[in-house]
């Protein structure tokens, strides 16, 4: 686990816990991998990003 | 006046202003209906058992649904009920309390006296994960109702509640919705005030109704916005509606896909403009959304919860929770700066089209022992191929809407989404009602047999 999860007190993942952490880091890998090849460097900031259109409730 | 459980919302509220129906005799026919219908459908999670005079005297007499109960999803307090978000209410956060939801309810003249089961903490499309038990669809027990707003859909399809209130911060009631054959309506981000809702902290949530049909969420959708959704006057008749074939009508289940195909056809046939559109980037569509719920979530982890409630969770949902903490400030940044470029590319087709139409998921819903997809492509994660449909709202912040519009070959229900730019909830619900009109009701009135 993360320094800051630990600090947290979560315990590294328990038997149950671990094939499920497993599973999530192997269908997260590639789609991670092809997410880190999309080119974002030229999405600029904007004011009120994400939700500047949403209404006030 | 009986069968009360019956008629729809507008039809129910109608009869209560007439007279024809009691409020009182109204919610005793509900709590009747609950318990000959859900045994194991596990749709509620509770039921108010006090004073029901009292609700009455707080709900406004003058509000469009005096007197009517309505479903609400187990994740807004309620001055009978802590939410349990799918847990154990013994440990929820927060206590009871009026919710800005329970109020807006109350001001509507609602009574918010059902709860609605959940997929555990909302962390799943399915339902089939919930310390009050899998919601099960009302058309196939082996198979789920949906997530996380399960309750709230089957509990509307088996027609125990007319409407009731549910939250979609990752499809999470257009997803539901189309598994049981409702209608479910995703509003623009921050349209409802979130008061009291375990859910507040999230940038891709939004609360919203769920019903039978579009003008029965019309309904109960302004009284949880405080606005009238009613259309524009002076509008066109002719949509324009733009269909992303490449990146979402491809890898698409044939049942799913014929039913969906055939909504288009008779929304051309009522004469609405059918114009094939591209979005940017759709492949990282599931990856941004479940990044962006599971990291957002992560700040809400405080000491208490994490002793008194984490380990009362299923594992599964356990280890989602600690997965979330290995990944790394560059995805959750980049995830950060795609949503931008969605939200830049939505805007640019929403000058070209009114409409953006997709199956609402590419599956039908899948078997509560194995909950997976079946797509041309082969077996998936129901909750990656379902936010590769249901992500652009909720990254972007738009409206949608899914409406029922066919079955696959097993009679399971399919539903359709419509997604509209920011605020223009009442153009999906008018399209929504056009295209009831259009297919005569067929996939609106039949209900689970």
């Amino acid at each position: 686990m993360t320094s800051e999860a630990q600090r947290l007190g979560l315990d590294a993942p328990d038997a149950e816990e671990a094939p499920i952490v497993a599973a999530a880091a192997r269908a997260f890998a590639p789609l991670i991998a092809r997410f880190l090849e999309l080119d974002l460097s030229a999405v600029p900031v904007e004011p009120g990003a994400p939700f500047a259109e949403a209404p006030a409730a | 006046m009986s069968g009360g459980q019956d008629i729809g919302l507008r039809a129910q509220a109608d009869a209560v202003r007439a007279g024809d129906l009691e409020p009182a005799a109204l919610f005793a026919e509900t709590v009747a209906r609950i318990a000959e219908r859900d045994g194991a459908h596990r749709a509620v999670c509770a039921v108010f058992d006090g004073d029901v005079g009292a609700e009455l005297a707080a709900a406004d007499r003058d509000g469009p649904l005096f007197g009517v109960p309505v479903g609400v999803k187990d994740m807004f307090a309620l001055p009978w009920r802590a939410p349990s978000d799918g847990v154990d209410v013994a440990a929820a956060r927060p206590g009871r309390g009026l919710s800005d939801v329970a109020a807006r309810l109350r001001a509507g003249g609602a009574l918010g006296l059902v709860a609605t089961n959940m997929h555990q903490l909302g962390i799943g499309t399915t339902g089939h994960v919930s310390a009050h038990g899998a919601t099960r669809n009302p058309y196939d027990r082996e198979r789920c109702a949906g997530g996380s707003s399960g309750g709230s859909a089957a509990a509307v399809a088996l027609r125990m509640v007319a409407a009731a209130v549910g939250t979609d911060a990752g499809g999470s009631i257009r997803i539901p919705a189309s598994y049981c054959g409702v209608v479910g309506l995703k509003p623009t981000w921050g349209a409802v005030p979130v008061g009291g809702y375990t859910g507040a902290y999230s940038t891709m949530g939004a609360i919203g109704p769920m019903a039978r049909d579009a003008g029965d969420c019309r309904l109960l959708g302004e009284v949880l916005m405080g606005r009238s959704l009613a259309a524009a006057p002076g509008r066109g008749e002719r949509l324009v509606v733009g269909v992303p074939a490449a990146s979402h009508w491809d890898d698409v289940h044939p049942g799913v896909l014929a039913a969906c195909r055939d909504a288009l056809t008779a929304l051309a046939a009522d004469g609405a403009e059918i114009r094939e559109i591209a979005l940017p980037a759709t492949e990282h569509l599931a990856l941004a959304a479940m990044v962006s719920t599971g990291t957002e979530r992560l700040p809400q982890l405080e000491a208490e919860w994490l002793r008194d409630v984490f380990p009362r969770l299923d594992a599964s949902v356990r280890g989602i929770v600690k997965s979330r903490f290995a990944l790394s400030a560059n995805v959750v940044q980049r995830v950060a700066r795609y949503r931008t470029l969605l939200r830049r590319a939505v805007r640019a087709r929403f000058a070209e089209v009114d409409l953006i139409a997709m199956p609402t998921v590419p599956s039908p819903p899948p078997e509560v022992a194995r909950p997976r997809a079946e797509l041309p492509s082969g077996p998936a994660s129901a909750d990656v191929s379902n936010l590769h449909h249901a992500g652009l709202a909720n990254l972007t912040g738009i409206p949608a809407i899914s409406v029922p519009c066919g079955a696959d070959e097993r009679g399971l229900p399919v539903g359709l989404s419509l997604h509209a730019a920011w605020g223009a909830e009442p153009l999906l619900l008018e399209a929504a009602e056009r295209f009831e009109r259009a297919t005569a009701r067929a996939y609106i009135d039949k209900g689970p047999a």
